[in-house]
């Protein structure tokens, strides 16, 4: 449930992107979901959840060479693989997948809802408990599978409570908290309770390439335990080399690292039209614990192509073994000695996860970008930092005129209020080049002199929390004595805040 | 090795530079004043292989350009090329402007104390690369910076001109070691890192060579002003930009490699800059 953030908040990061599809479909296996993305997984016998964050960035530039958006992209790909009786959601969540399942398993004639849309957070709402209660017992049996324990206790409680209550939405308790919740019926409830009634404010964990690949690896699934188990997949290519000699500097590792890479391509358990997500290199030293690094790619890379030399992935490679090294903890024991100073005795190298692009998809929605894209995809693969590129939106506001590229439902946003071209220009033309994320306090004493004033900006007040009281600011140009020129604002309470700088 | 009457000399470039008839010994006489009664034909050989040969500061005719946009700045960066010694009297003319704008092949350090408004010079450079003001072709651009806060506001860029589908952002407190593929490849033409922490020698260095091989421009914007007695003898400008107390007017002094200061007058005054009346 999507909300506008306070003006004083976070900078364009109001919502998350829905990477999470949640499918009721008859197929027997999900192996042609395999062509969207590697993270499948069979929820139930006809529900499938697929997880897009891996590939979020590079089906949304597909999506822009032909001039659609993400979710037009993305029904047209699964119109194609599935059949016509078949309902797809879309959300931030795969718990809202999941609901939005159910609810729109009661309507027939919506085969495709989007949780950010207007209708699918009104579906959302409209969750009866009864399916909620349904889909409870099937995370319970999927936590322990995922566990192996059962230590997450009953519903019948919860059931019990409700009946007597009468109640049948569960939005008819939105005011109960999660530890309630835990507190009065379990864990259980209690996550499911969570999941259901996250909103963006809450959980800033991105999931999305923004981040650097490395923070991805700490992560674990989600950041709150949802029970994913990929399905199984076919054959994963992986090579074995043993070393004989002393082998501990990149210099030396590299040639053998791409002569394994060439190795790993000429396997015939895959072929050249499937693209690597992700590949897995674990190290086994002489005297050290083996070391396990996932080299990550921020956009599916065909390795196939670079046959011979294959410089991206040695570039990734590389960032991610620099930073197994840096990362490494001090001897625990007088004997153990740091893994910089061990040598490798062999390694294993596999392909962890890859997109294996159905021919007829492939055959209809080409997968070869413009020149530039590819080029700019292939650098981006050999960095260990994203390449951030941003989009302006017609909004006054300087914390919503703005987003980054993995904001990809710009169509599905609230509502953006038209904004004169002219207008706009040449209001951002006065604005600085540089903004606070979170507007500062000023340093000196005196705030009001030497202002020059430049605009007023009005909040969305309607949409606002109650708790803010700030409906308006008015923007004044500000030169300290120190030669800093500011872009400070005054709210209504008279209280100023520097907001950004002059470049 | 110089070999007699051969017509193709093999010479590698520090030989011909030392030969050159520039380099003076201590007491004032020309380095090859002794050869002067060797045969004609040799000297005719070195003079050809001198003048095969560039000092690497000095753009290749071929060149282009980038402008900024705005005449003084531009004329300001105009690029000077050797020319041949006067056979006479054996003097080297005053060099002559060939061209206006930044050089592609350009690594520019510059000292913008942050917040005087002269970060705006790198929104222009930005705009004239990515809508392809000078020489009709776009090009794509990179910022590089460490800095988390205050970040950037991207409607202030557009609004200055720069075309953001060309334009991509990048943090990272280790620009080289991080983005070494980026210096490598030919896809950003121009590339800027804002408040680098730390470049080493060697580092500058790389990024020099790197704009050369590349023909890219890289500009490093520090945010104190550079001092004549730091040993950044990689790039090819360097120059401070300031801002006199409550004026309005970008004030461009050379520290090396330019031979004249420019004063920007009215800058935010700029059609593009209007924010005092």
């Amino acid at each position: 449930m999507k909300s506008i953030l306070p003006l004083t908040s976070a900078l364009s990061d109001t919502s998350k992107p829905s990477l999470f599809l949640g499918i009721r479909t008859d197929v027997s296996d999900g192996g042609q979901f395999l062509s969207l993305t590697p993270k499948v997984m069979k929820w139930s016998e006809d529900t499938y959840l697929l997880d897009l964050t891996s590939v979020h960035l590079y089906w949304t530039q597909l999506a822009r060479e032909v001039g659609l958006s993400f979710v037009e992209y993305l029904s047209s790909i699964l119109s194609e693989l599935t059949a016509a009786n078949t309902s797809i959601t879309l959300a931030s969540h795969p718990w809202h997948a999941l609901l939005l399942l159910c609810v729109a398993a009661d309507r027939p004639t919506l085969n495709f809802i989007d949780a950010q849309s207007h209708l699918g957070r009104k579906l959302l709402q409209d969750t009866t408990w009864a399916h909620w209660i349904s889909r409870c017992h099937e995370l319970r049996d999927h936590f322990m599978e995922y566990s192996g324990k059962d230590t997450f206790g009953s519903l019948v409680s919860l059931s019990k409570t409700i009946n007597r209550l009468q109640f049948t939405h569960v939005s008819q308790m939105s005011d109960i908290d999660s530890p309630a919740m835990h507190r009065r019926f379990g864990k259980l409830a209690a996550t499911a309770w969570r999941w259901t009634w996250s909103s963006s404010q809450s959980e800033k964990k991105s999931h999305t390439n923004q981040s650097s690949l490395f923070e991805k690896i700490d992560q674990k699934t989600f950041g709150d335990n949802f029970p994913w188990l990929n399905i199984a997949v076919k054959e994963s290519p992986s090579v074995s080399r043993h070393i004989e000699t002393h082998l501990r500097h990149w210099d030396h590792i590299s040639p053998l690292l791409s002569e394994d890479l060439d190795k790993l391509c000429n396997l015939t358990c895959w072929t050249s039209n499937e693209r690597v997500v992700s590949l897995e290199w674990v190290l086994s030293f002489s005297c050290s614990p083996s070391l396990r690094i996932p080299v990550l790619f921020r956009h599916p890379h065909p390795l196939h192509r670079e046959s011979g030399h294959h410089k991206t992935a040695l570039l990734q490679a590389f960032h991610c073994w620099q930073r197994a090294n840096s990362s490494q903890k001090k001897p625990e024991k007088p004997g153990d000695t740091y893994i910089s100073d061990d040598s490798i005795t062999d390694w294993t190298l596999t392909v962890r996860d890859r997109l294996m692009m159905d021919p007829q998809i492939r055959s209809i929605f080409k997968d070869d970008l413009s020149q530039d894209s590819s080029k700019l995809q292939r650098l981006e693969n050999s960095l260990p930092v994203p390449l951030i590129e941003y989009w302006t939106s017609d909004h006054y506001c300087p914390e919503y005129s703005f987003e980054q590229q993995t904001q990809s439902h710009r169509e599905t946003n609230s509502k953006m209020i038209a904004f004169d071209n002219i207008a706009k220009i040449a209001t951002h033309q006065r604005r600085p080049l540089f903004i606070y994320q979170n507007p500062q306090k000023p340093q000196d004493q005196d705030q009001s002199s030497g202002l020059i004033f430049s605009e007023r900006v009005a909040t969305t007040w309607w949409s606002e929390e109650s708790s803010n009281k700030n409906t308006c600011r008015d923007y004044y140009i500000r030169m300290t004595d120190d030669g800093l020129l500011q872009w400070v604002f005054q709210n209504d309470d008279g209280t100023f805040r520097v907001h950004g700088i002059y470049g | 090795m110089v070999s007699n009457g051969a017509t193709t000399l093999h010479m590698d470039p520090l030989t011909s530079l030392l030969s050159d008839k520039r380099i003076r010994t201590a007491s004032g006489a020309r380095a090859n004043d002794h050869q002067k009664t060797q045969s004609d034909c040799q000297n005719d050989q070195q003079n050809d292989c001198q003048n095969s040969y560039q000092n690497a500061r000095y753009k290749n005719p071929q060149e282009v350009n980038l402008c900024f946009g705005i005449k003084g700045l531009d004329d300001f960066f105009a690029n000077f090329i050797d020319t041949s010694p006067d056979t006479s009297s054996g003097e080297y003319p005053a060099s002559s402007p060939k061209g206006h704008g930044l050089a592609f092949g350009t690594l520019l350090e510059m000292g913008i104390p942050f917040g005087n408004g002269g970060r705006r010079l790198l929104a222009l450079l930005l705009a004239a690369a990515t809508r392809g003001a000078c020489d009709a072709q776009k090009h794509w651009c990179l910022w590089i910076s460490a800095r988390q806060q205050p970040a950037v506001y991207p409607p202030a860029w557009q609004a200055l001109g720069v075309d953001l589908n060309r334009l991509r952002f990048a943090s990272s407190e280790c620009p080289v070691g991080d983005l070494r593929a980026v210096f490598l490849d030919d896809f950003f033409r121009v590339i800027i890192i804002d408040h680098p922490n730390g470049l080493k020698p060697d580092e500058h260095i790389f990024l020099a060579q790197c704009a050369r091989r590349h023909q890219k421009i890289i500009v490093v914007a520090r945010d104190t002003h550079l001092s004549a007695s730091d040993s950044n003898t990689a790039a090819r400008y360097r120059l401070n930009v300031s801002r006199p107390a409550r004026q309005n007017i970008l004030e461009l002094l050379p520290v090396r490699g330019l031979h004249r200061s420019l004063r920007l007058s009215s800058f935010f005054q700029h059609p593009n800059f209007k924010i005092f009346p």
